[in-house]
C-alpha cells in the first residue's frame, strides 16, 4: 500500500504538526513497513481572497499512484485519493472560534463574511467525504463537531522516542520549551521570573518565529538584571539537546495560548517525569496537567506564574513527586505509536 | 527564503532531478545568501495536464520571495517572483524570470548564473 501523509507547508516553521508529520512518516514504514512518502504543499493565508482558489487548487491536484492519503491540517484536506483517512490538527481556526476576537482575520465586510462561510461550507462537504476522521484532542474534536456537525474520533499523538525521555537528574532550572513567539508567551515567563520568583533559574530554548519578539524578551532580561538567571537559546536544537534539557531540569513551563493538543512540550517533560507549569487559559495542556498534582495551572498573570514557580523552587521534594505523578499520567493515556497505527488503520 | 519545486511521482522520483534542485538550490545561495528549501509536489504523467495546471496555477506561494522550477509545469505557478532554471546556458546554467506563465528571455539574458 502506498500511503501520503499530508501536511501545509510554511517555511521556516517547524512546531507541533510537523514532527507529527515526520514521525508519523517513519513509524507507518517502522512499523508496518508501508511505502510512505510526505507531502508538503506550501501555504499562505495573507490574502482572505486566495484561500478558496486554493483548496480548489488543491483539489485539482493528483497524487497518481497513491493508496491512501493521512492529511493533518487545512488545507491539505481537501487533496483527493481513493482512500482518506483524516487525522486533523487543524482547521482553519481563523473561520472559526478566532472570528470575532482579537483574533479575527476576515475583514468585516459583506466579501469577508461570504468567504468565511464559503469555507466552512466547504468543509462541511469535503470531511464527511472522509473514510475514517480523527482530531488529535478533544479541543478539536469539539470544534469540528460544533461548528461543522461533523463527528469524528479521539487519537492522541504519542510521545517521538520516549524512551530517550528518562530522569537524569533535577538541576537548577526550569525548561521553557517550544517555539519562541507571542503566542507561547515567553516574556510572561520572564516578567514573572523578575518580579515574583526571586530565586528560579530558566533555560528558554527553541526557534524564534517572530524577531520583534525577541527583543523585547532580551528587554525584560535587561531591565529585571535577569542575565544571570536566565539562559535564552534562539534556535532550532538538536532533537538531543531537547531530550537533554527535559532529563535533568527540575520542572518546565508551557504557556500556548489556547493550545488545541497536550502540545509535545509538555508530554515529553512529563516523559521525564516532570512537573509542568501552564495557564488556565492554555486549552488542551490543561486537559494533562492537573493543578497541584502533575504542576500547577496558574491564572495568566505574572504574578500567580511567578508564585507557582517559586514554589516548584522551593519545595523541591514535592516537585519531584509530581514529575512521577506526570509520568504515570501520560501512561495512563497508553499513547504509543504501535497502538495509535493500530487504530488509524483499522 | 528560495522554494526550489519539484514535480514528481511521489513513489517514483527522478533522483536526478532532486539532485539538480539541489545544486542549483545550493549554487543560487552562494550568489545571493538566500537560503532555500526543495520541495516536492505531484505530478501524474497520467492524469489531465489540463486539472494539474489549473490546480498548480490557484496555490497560494507567497511565503516564499523566490520560487524557482526546472520543469515546465512550473510555469504555471504564480508567486512574488518566478523564475525557470534550465541546464543551457553558456556558464552551465541559466535563471530566468517567468511572467504570466511565459519565460522572459530578454531577462534570461542578464540571469546567467
Amino acid at each position: 500500500m502506498r500511503v501520503v501523509v499530508a501536511n501545509s507547508h510554511i517555511p521556516n516553521v517547524h512546531g507541533g504538526a510537523e514532527e507529527l508529520a515526520l514521525n508519523l512518516v517513519t513509524e507507518l514504514g517502522k512499523l508496518r513497513g508501508l511505502s510512505v512518502e510526505l507531502l508538503r504543499v506550501p501555504f499562505d493565508w495573507s490574502s482572505q481572497e486566495g484561500l478558496l482558489t486554493h483548496v480548489m487548487g488543491l483539489q485539482n491536484l493528483d497524487l497518481g499512484s497513491t493508496d491512501l492519503l493521512i492529511p493533518l491540517k487545512f488545507p491539505v484536506y481537501f487533496l483527493r485519493a481513493p482512500r482518506r483517512i483524516g487525522w486533523i490538527v487543524h482547521q482553519f481556526r481563523q473561520a472559526y472560534d478566532m472570528h470575532g476576537g482579537p483574533f479575527t482575520y476576515f475583514e468585516e465586510s459583506q466579501k469577508g463574511d461570504d468567504i468565511r462561510r464559503a469555507l466552512i461550507e466547504a468543509d462541511n462537504l469535503e470531511l464527511p467525504q472522509y473514510d475514517r476522521l480523527f482530531t488529535n484532542s478533544s479541543v478539536t474534536q469539539d470544534r469540528l463537531f460544533r461548528y461543522n456537525g461533523i463527528a469524528s474520533d479521539i487519537l492522541h499523538p504519542p510521545v517521538n522516542e520516549p524512551d530517550r525521555f528518562i530522569c537524569e537528574d533535577h538541576e537548577d532550572f526550569i525548561f521553557v520549551g517550544g517555539r519562541i513567539n507571542g503566542s507561547k508567551r515567553q516574556k510572561m515567563v520572564i516578567e514573572a521570573l523578575g518580579s515574583f520568583a526571586p530565586d528560579v533559574r530558566l533555560v528558554i530554548a527553541g526557534p524564534c518565529e517572530d524577531p520583534d519578539y525577541l527583543d523585547q524578551m532580551k528587554y525584560l532580561i535587561e531591565i529585571h538584571d535577569l542575565q544571570d538567571r536566565v539562559q535564552l537559546r534562539p534556535e532550532f536544537l538538536p532533537r538531543s539537546e531537547i531530550v537533554s534539557y527535559n532529563n535533568r531540569c527540575l520542572a518546565a513551563v508551557y504557556l500556548p495560548m489556547d493550545e488545541d493538543s497536550f502540545g509535545y512540550v509538555t508530554m515529553e517533560a512529563f516523559q521525564s517525569s516532570k512537573a509542568v507549569v501552564t495557564t488556565v487559559d492554555s486549552g488542551g495542556v490543561t486537559q494533562l496537567v492537573k493543578d497541584t498534582t502533575t504542576g500547577f495551572v496558574t491564572e495568566p498573570n505574572p504574578e500567580s506564574l511567578g508564585a507557582a514557580l517559586q514554589e516548584l523552587w522551593i519545595n523541591r521534594n514535592a516537585t519531584k513527586d509530581m514529575g512521577r505523578a506526570a509520568f504515570d499520567r501520560l501512561q495512563d493515556f497508553g499513547l504509543t505509536w504501535n497502538r495509535t497505527l493500530e487504530v488509524l488503520l483499522s | 527564503m528560495r522554494g526550489i519545486i519539484v514535480f514528481e511521482d511521489l513513489f517514483d522520483p527522478d533522483p536526478l532531478l532532486r539532485s539538480q534542485a539541489d545544486v542549483w538550490g545550493a549554487s543560487l545561495r552562494d550568489m545571493d545568501d538566500m537560503p532555500f528549501e526543495v520541495l516536492h509536489l505531484p505530478w501524474s504523467d497520467t492524469a489531465s495536464p489540463v486539472s494539474q495546471l489549473f490546480g498548480l496555477s490557484l496555490l497560494l506561494l507567497d511565503r516564499y520571495e523566490e520560487i524557482c522550477v526546472l520543469q515546465p509545469q512550473g510555469l504555471a505557478l504564480t508567486g512574488q517572483s518566478v523564475f525557470f532554471l534550465s541546464p543551457d546556458g553558456p556558464k552551465g546554467g541559466t535563471r530566468s524570470r517567468v511572467t504570466g506563465g511565459e519565460i522572459d528571455r530578454d531577462v534570461a539574458m542578464q540571469e546567467q548564473t
